[in-house]
């Protein structure tokens, strides 16, 4: 008896926990991956990745392992390379932005002529 | 995984059970094991190690328990007292239980094989990442260079970020800015 | 409790179905909320799968003979601590908890990804619930551990006496957790090829996955030698037989995986590569289960299991396919971003040091099947065992420990000749003086030599990175050097970590080079008062102590050890013989020191009555085996430590930043 609950108890609880998210968010369907997010995150990524990339020449100076010669050239382009993801990933959200502003505005616009 | 492993060792024991029995009547015979010079103990320790126990599946006779191992060093033993070289030893050994008794394949016939294949990866390997290494060398002429500054002047404020965030070190992981997703 | 197990199983499945296809849809619709949905479902497997693991423990403690499983690994007079390792003891039991370490994992590790990755980790999850949908389906209808006996038995047949032993606790679930959980980085690495966005985005989550996965085998099988060490009586840690090499092999594949990753990690390049190691991996852990599960390589199990060894060899085959399927698919996206720049870097090092692992693993594969191969296609019956992989393996695991000493030392990108000279003279040098050392003190042996001689290689170069690092560190912020090296070890975890690792590997080389080429064994029959002399000791056989218990005849034989004629220390050798399993365990007497370990195993008394058969052996240097273990942990631990995102999320306008006229001031 007491199993059979569990049981029943464990699927009814699945379904629920399943269920729940097609239920509610049906309406305002979100695409699974939002290019232009998607897009601000991996540059934001990238420039983590040079940063780390940074980490280690800083390291490398430290030991004395690069001249420093080198070791500003190397820097300046990772410091660059960094820069120029910055500057993407701005321009991505300001396109997300625009896109928002539009739609809000279509949206306003639709409200006040009614059907 | 790991059950297998005991399962193998419970199947050793088990057939050390099977022999149990036995046990007793073969006892007294090590009893009066010869005594070995030394060098004939280490000799026989090598033997030991490079003939595997016929009821046991992968074991060398040093590493198993079971009656029949035991058996066989005894008999080693006495060999080995009786004057008999290690070659002699060996070959009487797969008279009885033929070459699986050995624990390596021998240098001939098609027991080469398993001796040829490992310096022939080894070198395969090693050609095949000298000739990846030189194609990856080679894409160095092709690669893009390092893209030059369309626009220094437009950049410079996002060096200065760049500046900024690596000089964060070791302080606030964040800013309090609103992150991109809503 | 039958019922309630093979309810928690169905459910499990019907989540795990839905996971997968849900996922899939939904990435092919984009649609979002169903990928949510998917997602949730794996999660839901975990409390189902866990209903079904309490289930079989409930069943346990309850002594629920009713059920075939539970009646065939305890009785009524196990221990109640026993239930975990019973838990495991048999083929159903293990496949479940598997199974539900799977759904954990797939859980735990999706959960953490989850706000990083869109579509990418829809399919990983997929991927994991296609995984867990095999396994569940084997459960429920090969190897049902619920399933129910005609009759009930009175009681149960108990739990095998080898199992007994503390390191049963641990180290077989850390072997099948650790094997099972490559999957997660597989999945990570498919879900990338899948979705098609290649980039470096799988490759952190990839790492941190393959290094929990690497840690837990690495520790399973180090515990699994210290096991067979105490209980198997034959003196030795490691027999290179099929089981044990079947869990070595993904062992090694992951160690590739995690140098390997790192190269990507840094410098972008490699990318085929990694997704190709960790394939193989996935792969070569397949191959283990399935040696495992009663593959044709001599095992135990009788018909039910050699079925199952069957659908896990499909099991293998349609990874291998599918997984390679989709890296060539998707070959095209997976070009190097950057070239390399010089065969002497960090990063041409790293990829002999793979080519090495890769060839260790495929010949330990080769070594396995070659019986079989031979049998099948020539009808010749041959054996391969430890000589053979002694003298294959050995050289290559001493080159690899040699470029474990070289490697770090080289720079990533190229390095010059006079660089590597300069950092190469201290290790040099103490490897040289290690060497005369041994020479002079009369140690031949061209093997030993070279193994020594390497370690102190490695040891060396890694304490002379850690003395430059922080030297340098404290002049130049002007820190005492204790904080310096903390600084030092914190700034770059994945490298420093490495380095503790490394020194792991230098304790455990060390310990098997001495124990390997020094030991001493001796076979003696002893009679009460008699003495055996084996190196420095002798060893003197007391008195033998019966004890009878419900399960078993314990038997204790007492030795004094004596070193060059003075009294050192008293043992007790311990036997127990077990009626109902037919089977004698052991439990040598070992006295370890750093120096050596003293070995006693006590194999039987003579019918006599009076007289007492013994192994004894002097194994050098296995102390320092053991203490690699925690020194791995803690290594892994450092370089898991997850870094600080210094990139913020968002980008403020430029135009309300001021310039900051100093440029280069990153240092």
């Amino acid at each position: 008896m007491l199993v059979a609950l569990l049981i029943v108890a464990l699927g009814i609880l699945s379904l629920v926990v399943v269920a729940y998210p097609l239920l509610t968010s049906r309406g305002a369907a979100r695409p699974i991956d939002d290019p232009a997010v998607e897009l601000a995150q991996r540059l934001r990524r990238a420039r983590d990745r040079v940063y780390e990339e940074i980490r280690a020449l800083q390291q490398e100076r430290f030991m004395r392992d690069i001249t420093e010669e080198q070791y500003q050239e190397q820097l300046n382009a990772a410091r660059l390379r960094a820069a120029q993801l910055l500057q993407e990933q701005r321009r991505v959200q300001e396109t997300i932005a625009e896109i928002e502003a539009a739609v809000e505005a279509g949206m306003a616009r639709a409200e006040r002529r009614p059907a | 995984m790991h059950a297998a492993r005991v399962r193998s060792s419970l199947r050793i024991l088990g057939i050390v059970s099977v022999l149990l029995l036995g046990l007793l009547a073969a006892a007294p015979a090590q009893a009066q094991a010869p005594t070995l010079t030394p060098d004939q103990e280490a000799r026989a320790n090598a033997l030991a190690k490079q003939l595997i126990c016929p009821v046991c599946p992968g074991e060398t006779l040093d590493q198993s328990q079971a009656t029949i191992a035991k058996q066989m060093k005894a008999i080693i033993r006495e060999r080995l007292a009786a004057g008999q070289s290690d070659r002699q030893i060996v070959d009487y050994f797969v008279s009885v239980y033929g070459e699986s008794v050995l624990a390596q394949p021998p240098r001939s016939g098609f027991g080469l094989a398993a001796w040829l294949v490992p310096p022939v990866v080894v070198v395969a390997g090693l050609v095949t990442a000298l000739v990846v290494l030189r194609n990856l060398r080679r894409g160095r002429a092709a690669a893009t260079p390092p893209p030059a500054a369309e626009s220094p002047e437009a950049l410079r404020p996002y060096l200065d970020m760049v500046d900024d965030e690596l000089a964060r070190d070791g302080d606030e992981p964040r800013d309090g800015a609103p992150p991109v997703r809503k | 409790m039958a019922y309630l197990g093979t309810g928690a199983l169905l459910i499990a499945t019907v989540l795990a179905v839905y996971g997968t296809v849900g996922g899939v849809l939904a990435v092919r619709r984009r649609d979002g909320a169903l990928a949510v949905s998917a997602q949730r479902a794996a999660y839901m497997t975990v409390p189902a799968m866990g209903l079904a693991v309490l289930a079989l423990v409930i069943a346990f403690i309850d002594h629920d003979f009713s059920i075939r499983y539970v009646a065939e690994h305890s009785n009524r007079a196990m221990p109640r601590i026993y239930t975990w390792v019973a838990f495991y003891a048999g083929n159903e039991g293990s496949l479940l908890f598997v199974a539900f370490a799977l759904a954990a994992f797939a859980g735990i590790s999706m959960a953490m990804v989850t706000r990083r990755i869109g579509s990418q980790r829809t399919y990983a999850n997929a991927v994991l619930m296609a995984l867990l949908t095999f396994f569940l389906i084997v459960l429920l209808t090969l190897a049902n551990p619920f399933e129910q006996l005609a009759v009930a038995a009175v009681d149960g047949q108990g739990i095998n006496p080898l199992l007994k032993h503390p390191g049963m606790f641990i180290h077989p679930p850390l072997i099948m957790t650790g094997l099972i959980s490559v999957s997660v980085p597989f999945a990570l690495a498919m879900g990338a090829l899948l979705s098609g966005r290649i980039d470096d985005d799988w490759v952190d989550a990839g790492r941190v996955w393959g290094l929990v996965a690497w840690a837990m085998l690495g520790t399973g099988l180090l515990l699994g030698a210290w096991w067979a060490y105490t209980i198997l009586g034959w003196g030795g840690y490691w027999a290179w037989d099929p089981v044990e090499n079947a869990a070595l092999m993904p062992w090694l594949g992951l160690t590739a995986f995690i140098h390997s990753i790192m190269v990507q990690k840094r410098r972008g390049m490699f990318r085929m590569w990694n997704i190709a190691l960790i394939n193989i991996s996935f792969a070569l852990g397949n191959f283990g289960v399935f040696i495992n599960r009663g593959g044709p390589v001599p095992s135990v199990h009788s018909f039910g299991a050699s079925t199952l060894g069957w659908v896990f060899l499909a099991f293998l085959g349609v990874t291998l396919v599918l997984s390679f399927g989709a890296f060539f698919w998707r070959m095209g996206l997976l070009k190097s971003a950057r070239p390399l720049e010089s065969m002497l870097s960090r990063e041409a090092s790293f990829l002999v040091n793979n080519l090495l692992l890769l060839a260790i693993a495929f010949i330990t594969m080769f070594g396995v099947v070659f019986p079989l191969i031979a049998q099948l296609f020539v009808g010749r019956e041959l054996s391969i065992a430890r000589p053979y992989y002694d003298a294959v393996n050995g050289p290559l695991l001493l080159a690899l420990l040699a470029l474990m000493g070289i490697g770090p030392l080289l720079p990533w990108r190229t390095a010059s000749w006079a660089a590597v000279r300069k950092v190469v003279v201290v290790p040099g040098a103490a490897a040289g003086a290690v060497l005369a050392v041994l020479l002079i003190a009369g140690m031949r042996g061209v093997p030993a030599l070279v193994g020594f001689g390497v370690s102190a290689f490695v040891a060396a170069s890694v304490l002379q990175e850690w003395a430059r690092g922080t030297v340098a560190r404290s002049r130049q912020a002007r820190v005492a050097l204790p904080i310096a090296f903390t600084q030092l070890m914190a700034a770059n975890r994945p490298r420093y970590g490495g380095y503790v690792v490394h020194l792991a590997i230098v304790l455990l080389a060390f310990g098997i080079v001495g124990s390997s080429f020094f030991d001493l064994e001796k076979d003696v029959v002893l009679r009460t008062g008699e003495r055996a002399a084996l190196g420095d000791y002798e060893v003197e056989f007391v008195r033998v102590d019966t004890t009878n218990f419900a399960d078993r005849t314990e038997r204790v034989a007492t030795v004094n050890v004596y070193r060059d004629g003075q009294f050192l220390t008293s043992m007790g050798a311990w036997q127990g013989f077990y009626p109902s399993f037919q089977m004698i365990s052991t439990r040598s007497a070992i006295r370890s020191t750093p120096k050596e370990d003293l070995y006693v195993l006590f194999s039987e008394v003579q019918s006599d009555g009076q007289s007492a058969v013994f192994r004894i052996l002097v194994n050098p240097l296995v102390w320092w085996m053991w203490l690699s273990g925690p020194v791995l942990i803690l290594g892994t631990v450092i370089a898991l430590w997850p870094a600080r995102e210094r990139a913020m999320a968002y980008v403020p306008s430029p135009a309300r930043r001021p310039g900051d006229p100093q440029p280069g001031g990153a240092a």
